[in-house]
């Protein structure tokens, strides 16, 4: 009777749990149209949505597979780095690299800066995007000499 | 969502349990539920479909659906004509005649995570940072694009994984001509649906009276399902470890024998394609297998010792020999044995434990010790004890010890889902007075019992 009793009581305490869990993500889920915080950013949420928005033009002006430097502002903090991944993943069938990485910039054929300009003599502005501009990579030799 | 990559994903799980069905000879045991055979069948499938692909990008051939599909067809003709059958439907436990308010209230949870899932909204980060984006690239390169794991800003996606879910991704991507998120979320919901089935079927094999069966599956489907939701699992591997520990509990409960060691083989390749965790826990079931056998043989045979260990070899082999060639290993994954962190290691645990996304119930997962108490549950208990010592040697070993709180806290709750549910399970197998009277009966040994001709 005790195992009984104890059994049904972590059934119900488990059931409780998963209640309240399902309830904290349909509730969630109604208000994805609110501003995520950076770790929370999930499929259908704004920042992921907007990025997606900008790529899909972006997408147009970049050859398959070439790779592809990424930029955009840490704000709030953090989040460069939740973008560059979102835009990886976005990008799946590119190579996207972040322009934080010197070592891994001259492969860069191409440059998206998100909610930011790039400054680098290596890039040229070809064209703007909803939320930012693409660059092209200058062909080898034309960028270097004004690399400060 | 698209209703085609739905189906899409439905048809190719389906495949692979037709493709695992070949092996009914080799996995099904007399005694093995439907859904239990189901399970071990689609996990079968799997590890074929991984070796498949596997064959393909050694030889350079690109994926592609007809090839796939004509390997399919031929492979299960092949398997249909030379290999016997499993055990006939006749002398399969009758299905309907034990379902009750457990299975009721695990089919809701079921179908609450299932749906969540499939909007896609408690999808895990790392569907984002590796598993998608790597069958996202599979599916666009037709292969595991080595060159794009080993380019050095790459680190970040986990290149020295294995693939076994990338190329599950990839191939419902294939198949339904495109790439599409619910369709992948549907298919790790399945998983959660085969973590259900053989939950019962433990409690079930484990002579639990009806009671503590129902109770069982429930409170595994609950209390497994508020963390699969709350932590944001779907989409990612951790549920195919919890799957495999929790199918390897039926053989591991009966003496060995020859079905026992097929399934333990073919549950170790599967964690071994599923994820790093897996490499250890496929080491460490076949290890357990092979020294039941040489506690009761005094020896182990050549036929256990392959039965068990060969499809882990076949999965594992490749794998290290891929990774090691495209040099793919991440140097953070590796480091010398520090045992000062002892104090912050588990210190931070302690905090875990007050994390909600378990309500509770993450000091399940420090059960295995006591399992051990059990005759009937030890193997089970001594493969869940090495794996969770393995997960804090980790601890002890890799990342800069400065960071050893903040990883321990990124990830402790989500090894723990790797085991409670199984430990939940034997616990209950193990709890005095749960066994009925006249329980399933260990079988006696089929050494060389071929199964039935086909």
């Amino acid at each position: 009777m005790l195992k009984r009793l104890a059994l049904g009581l972590l059934v119900a305490w488990a059931g409780a749990g998963f209640l309240y869990e399902v309830n904290g993500a349909v509730a969630s889920y109604d208000q994805r149209e609110r501003p995520a915080r950076r770790w929370a950013w999930r499929f259908g949420s704004p920042e992921p949505t907007r990025l997606a928005l900008n790529l899909r033009q972006a997408r147009r002006a970049i050859p398959l597979g070439s790779a592809v430097a990424f930029a955009s502002p840490d704000l709030p903090r953090g989040a460069k780095f939740q973008r560059w991944r979102w835009e990886a993943y976005l990008l799946a069938d590119y190579d996207v690299l972040s322009m934080e990485d010197p070592a891994a910039l001259p492969a860069a054929k191409y440059a998206i800066a998100y909610r930011t300009t790039i400054e680098d003599p290596r890039f040229e502005l070809i064209g703007k995007l909803p939320d930012g501009w693409l660059y092209r990579a200058k062909s080898q030799g034309q960028g270097q000499g004004n690399r400060p | 969502m698209s209703l085609t990559a739905l189906l899409a994903a439905a048809a190719l799980l389906a495949a692979l349990g037709l493709l695992g069905r070949c092996f009914s000879f080799a996995l099904a045991a007399p005694g093995d539920g439907v859904l239990f055979r189901g399970t071990l069948y689609g996990m079968a499938g799997a590890v074929v479909l991984h070796l498949v692909l596997t064959v393909l990008d050694f030889a350079g051939v690109p994926w592609n659906l007809l090839l796939l599909a004509a390997l399919a067809a031929i492979l299960y003709g092949l398997a249909w004509r030379f290999l016997p059958r499993g055990p006939e439907p006749a002398r399969l436990p009758s299905m309907s005649s034990d379902w009750g308010w457990g299975d009721g209230l695990a089919l809701f949870a079921l179908a609450a995570a299932t749906l969540l899932a499939l909007t896609a909204w408690i999808a895990t980060p790392d569907f984002v940072y590796h598993w998608g984006i790597k069958g996202a690239r599979f599916y666009s390169t037709r292969g595991v694009d080595y060159s794009y794991l080993a380019r050095g800003w790459n680190w970040v996606i986990h290149p020295d994984y294995p693939n076994l879910l990338p190329e599950t991704f990839a191939v419902t991507a294939l198949l339904a001509g495109g790439f599409d998120v619910p369709a992948m979320m549907l298919e790790t919901a399945v998983l959660f649906a085969f973590l259900l089935a053989t939950a019962r079927e433990g409690l079930r094999q484990g002579g639990a009276d009806r009671f503590t069966r129902q109770a069982g599956v429930a409170l595994v489907a609950l209390a497994g399902g508020t963390f699969w939701i709350a932590s944001l699992l779907p989409g990612g591997a951790d549920g195919m470890i919890a799957l495999a520990l929790a199918t390897a509990l039926p053989p591991l409960l009966r003496p060995p024998d020859r079905s026992g060691d097929f399934q333990i083989g073919v549950i170790a390749a599967f964690a071994a394609a599923s994820k790093m965790e897996g490499m250890p826990l496929a080491v460490f079931l076949i290890l357990v297998q092979w020294g039941r056998h040489v506690w009761i043989e005094r020896r182990l045979h050549l036929g256990p010792a392959l039965r068990t260990g060969l499809p882990a070899a076949v999965v594992i082999l490749p794998w290290l020999a891929r990774t090691a060639h495209h040099h793919l290993f991440l140097q953070i994954n590796s480091g010398s044995f520090t045992p000062s962190r002892a104090g912050v290691i588990f210190s931070t645990v302690l905090e875990i434990f007050r994390a909600p996304y378990w309500h509770g119930f993450l000091p399940a997962m420090f059960l295995p010790p006591l399992l051990l108490a059990s005759r009937r549950t030890r193997p089970f208990a001594l493969v869940a004890m090495l794996q969770l010592l393995f997960y804090f040697y980790v601890y002890f070993t890799i990342q800069a010890a400065d960071q050893t709180r903040l990883f321990i806290l990124s990830n402790f709750s989500r090894l723990g889902y790797h085991l409670i549910p199984a430990c939940l399970v034997a616990v209950l197998v193990a709890w005095p007075g749960t066994t009925k009277k006249g329980g399933v009966e260990p079988r006696p040994r089929e050494e060389g019992t071929p199964g039935m001709p086909g």
